[in-house]
């Protein structure tokens, strides 16, 4: 798992090496602001046309077509329980690629692009939530906000998710 | 009668090259201290697989030479020699070797006959542990056959011997004193006499002894275990082989142009056909001769002689197709005089390949997807298009509106044809097999008839070409091992003529293709010896379906001989090895004295599908066409209920289940009344179940995808699929509905 965990990762280990800045994409889930690594997202679009899947949890959604591809999508916010759900012309959803998957998430809005450096990044305290701590890389703290860091990969692909047979645990 | 196997040429080379630097890069990487057996089989196998190809396309020169390697790599495999660099080396140059020979057959310069030779002696040397010196005449190379090995021969017994049993009697005697065994003597319908020779003696032994009692000069080699099996395959090209000179001369007709000056040396050749159902003459005798000779060093001597020079030089052109390739045989094992001509005589001919190569392009795959699913946005786009077009005013937009209907109708067209780019009948690749059929079961003196069903279905180009090897393999193991001799199939009171069954067809989410046999069957008890022999963990208990299993363990053959067409246990794991990787699965069923059924299963992913869209709420489902038997419209009388439940339909005679989809997957819309909605009869491996829904849609064809690339398996679902207005739409998997209304709705729930 380590070994996983730092193959995907390469980036942040050069950070503790080398110590430059690595650049995240900001979203947000009702109050509260969340980053992942902007080289797993693939590219933002907005929600349309899902089709539902049988027997799935209730946070999958369905799936979409990309260009020819069969996506599934996520929503990250009745998953985590936060935000209001609902779907507008202006929800956003991001693609993500993730271990060879391809995956998308819907999220309340897309904010930004950030690049922060490790001295903006410190370990997260235990603490219980309806997002698990595993998933949380480091808090990150810009300008009195905080960002909740999330190693996307390693939450998309595990078994909480139900969107793989063979889950990363 | 006739096919053109060159359409598969390009196929061919294309595959060598791949075959040939994969073994390059393998070779290059092995260490010899530590020689992993997975590497050195996967060396062998790419080795084995340009063979097989090689040799059912008839450039007998490509197979001579992987024949060699073959062997070489194969007594490394079975660590009977210890790889030295010097084998490396020799393998290397092999290597080359062939893709010079296969560039030579694309036109691309000129195979260097001198090379084959010495490569193939290099390969020899190397295995045999010596080099043999030369014999025969006029320097020719030897083949030197090891001690161990299996000589097939044929020869006419002299007319005068009274008491024919005492004289077979006495040669497996004197066999025996040679230190071998004589297998299998039997009278042929030619009125040669055939049989096997095992063990300690090479083939000049043999035809000392055989020379007593046979007809001068008519012994002959048929399958001496190394190169002459692959001139048969070139010689295959002739279907009136068999007959008279006269039917010999129908067969020239095939290739007009091919043979200026060889008709006169028409009849010396057919000696080279043991099947030759007249008995030959004593010149045809020697004929038989000079074609050993080209493989053979005891008939060296006879190519010398002028006839059979002339019989060897006549088979250049009437290999139509083997053209050159056949020639570098000739001049490589017969004497020097015809190895001068034989070039010339090829060199014309050279030239043609080259122009036909050039009329398809090979594209990258992900290219074709590529524009699949760029096209698959641009019906989307025209769909939205029209759309917003349709609230316009037709009068006052009557350009615009004309305008979109031919956009219509072209991105139609081009989604038509792009789709079609992909998409190929299963006939692409059944095509091959009446040859492969054919020219096997003769060789193996069997008669077999091909029965080929399905060819109509259509599959994906890239599954299509990796799927044919692992067929072919199917087949020829079908036929080796399956189906048995005309007489013993007598015996055992079966039709002489064996059938082997090709069956295509969409099967619950899987693309079934089927390779069935009426011959002997597995026997558990052979395989489950044979594993114990080669120490595999196997216990009596074991049930059938894991036995047959074991066949496709990599070395695993129980086959007595290894011959060209199988006995070396290669062909099984590859063919597994394949088909895994393409993601399917391959199931045998077998019955002894009934026949073996091997089941290849695929997924549909890529593969077209007929549907039927039906809806349930504000969903819509793809039902594959080919489990539809109706639909219909149930009458409040027609619906029977059990318990209080309404479940069952009765459909004239029959009571059926009725399984309502929206239960199934547990939607919320949708209708629960039946007699609103429209019952759609499903029938799946003679099950019928009655699948309530909304409404039918409509009818189309949809291309699948897959819905696991990215997600995971849904029970009840099958795949997916990209609707005209963009949507995805989720094709059903009949089969485990099917399954679902017969063991209850518990279980999908």
């Amino acid at each position: 798992m380590t070994q996983l965990a730092r193959s995907a990762h390469p980036k942040q280990d050069a950070t503790v090496d080398g110590g430059y800045a690595q650049e995240f994409l900001t979203f947000t889930l009702g109050g509260e602001e969340y980053a992942i690594d902007i080289l797993k997202v693939q590219e933002i679009r907005g929600y349309d046309a899902v089709t539902g899947i049988a027997h799935a949890p209730p946070f999958i959604k369905g799936v979409i077509n990309l260009r020819g591809i069969i996506v599934p999508v996520v929503d990250l916010r009745i998953k985590f329980g936060v935000g209001v759900v609902e779907y507008t012309p202006f929800t956003v959803t991001i693609i993500l690629n993730v271990g060879g998957r391809v995956v998308g998430i819907v999220v309340d809005a897309v904010s930004d692009v950030l690049s922060l450096d490790p001295a903006q990044l410190c370990q997260p305290p235990e603490f219980a939530s309806s997002l698990d701590t595993r998933y949380i890389q480091s808090l990150g703290s810009i300008d009195d906000r905080m960002l909740i860091v999330v190693d996307i990969e390693r939450l998309m692909l595990s078994a909480d998710m139900a969107l793989v047979e063979n889950p990363l645990h | 009668m006739t096919m053109d196997l060159s359409q598969f040429y390009q196929v061919f080379f294309e595959e060598a090259a791949e075959h040939l630097s994969n073994m390059e890069q393998m070779l290059l990487d092995i260490d010899l201290d530590s020689i992993d057996d997975e590497e050195m089989n996967a060396i062998f196998r790419a080795a084995h697989s340009i063979k097989g190809s090689a040799g059912t396309f008839g450039f007998t020169d490509l197979a001579q030479v992987t024949h060699e390697l073959e062997t070489l790599l194969d007594r490394v495999r079975k660590h009977d020699v210890v790889m030295t660099p010097a084998m490396v080396n020799a393998s290397l140059e092999a290597g080359d070797l062939l893709r010079d020979l296969v560039a030579a057959h694309r036109g691309i310069g000129e195979a260097d006959l001198q090379r084959v030779a010495q490569v193939c002696a290099a390969l020899k040397s190397l295995y045999s542990g010596a080099v043999e010196p030369a014999r025969g005449g006029g320097g020719a190379e030897s083949v030197p056959l090891s001690a161990a090995s299996t000589l097939r021969f044929s020869f006419l017994l002299l007319s005068d011997h009274a008491d024919v049993a005492g004289v077979i009697e006495n040669l497996a005697r004197e066999a025996g004193a040679l230190g071998g065994r004589l297998l299998d003597l039997s009278l042929g319908a030619d009125g040669r006499w055939h049989g096997v020779f095992q063990g300690g003696v090479d083939a000049e032994a043999l035809r000392d002894l055989i020379d007593f009692v046979s007809v001068t000069d008519s012994f002959a080699l048929t399958v001496p275990a190394t190169d002459a099996d692959d001139a048969d395959d070139a010689y295959g090209l002739f279907d009136a082989a068999p007959g008279t000179s006269s039917d010999g001369d129908n067969a020239w007709g095939l290739f007009d142009n091919a043979l200026p000056d060889t008709a006169s040396t028409v009849d010396d050749s057919y000696g080279l056909f043991d099947t030759d159902p007249v008995a030959p003459t004593a010149d045809n005798g020697q004929a038989g001769d000079s074609s050993c000779g080209f493989f053979d060093p005891p008939a060296g001597q006879a190519v010398v002689d002028a006839p059979g020079a002339a019989a060897a030089l006549s088979i250049v052109s009437p290999a139509a197709a083997t053209r050159e390739k056949s020639a570098v045989n000739a001049p490589i094992e017969a004497s020097v005089e015809p190895s001068i001509d034989a070039p010339k005589a090829a060199a014309p001919r050279s030239a043609k390949p080259a122009a036909v190569a050039d009329t398809s392009i090979r594209v990258g795959v992900d290219k074709v997807d590529q524009i699949i699913n760029l096209v698959g946005e641009l019906v989307i786009t025209q769909a939205m298009l029209m759309s917003a077009a349709s609230k316009l005013d037709p009068v006052e937009f009557e350009r615009l509106m004309s305008g979109m209907q031919q956009l219509e109708r072209n991105t139609r067209d081009l989604q038509e044809s792009v789709m079609s780019i992909r998409m190929l009948p299963m006939s692409t690749v059944f095509s091959r097999f009446p040859r492969v059929v054919r020219d096997l079961s003769q060789k193996l003196g069997k008669k077999v008839r091909l029965v080929l069903a399905g060819e109509s279905t259509e599959l994906d180009k890239g599954l299509i070409e990796r799927i044919a090897d692992p067929l072919t393999h199917l087949v020829r193991n079908s036929l080796d091992h399956g189906v048995e001799t005309p007489e013993v199939r007598a015996a055992r009171g079966k039709p002489e003529e064996g059938t082997i069954t090709l069956k295509a067809s969409h099967q619950g989410g899987n693309i079934v293709i089927e390779v069935g046999d009426d011959g002997a069957g597995l026997s558990r008890e052979r395989i489950l010896s044979k594993a114990r022999e080669r120490g595999l963990a196997v216990s009596d208990s074991m049930t059938d379906q894991d036995v047959w299993a074991l066949i496709f363990e990599p070395g695993f053959s129980t086959a007595d001989q290894v011959t060209e067409v199988s006995g070396r246990g290669v062909g099984m794991d590859v063919v597994k090895r394949n088909i895994t990787a393409m993601g399917g699965r391959v199931d045998i069923d077998s019955m002894t004295g009934v026949g073996t059924r091997m089941t290849v299963r695929l997924p549909l992913t890529l593969a077209i599908l007929d549907g039927m869209s039906v809806a349930v709420g504000d969903e819509t489902y793809i039902i594959p066409l080919n489990y539809v038997v109706e639909s219909l419209q149930p009458a409040a009388d027609m619906i029977k209920s059990v318990g209080g439940v309404p479940r069952l339909v009765q459909v004239r005679n029959e009571f059926l289940n009725i399984l309502t989809l929206r239960d199934v997957f547990g939607l919320t819309g949708g209708t629960t009344d039946l007699e609103r909605g429209i019952l759609v009869v499903l029938e799946s491996d003679g099950d019928k179940i009655a699948l309530f829904v909304d409404a039918l849609v409509g009818q189309h064809q949809v291309v699948i995808k897959s819905l696991e690339a990215n997600y995971r398996r849904v029970v009840g679902i099958s795949g997916a699929t990209i609707m005209g207005d963009g949507h995805v739409g989720l094709i059903l998997d009949v089969q485990a509905l099917v399954e679902t209304a017969r063991v209850g709705m518990a279980v999908a729930a």
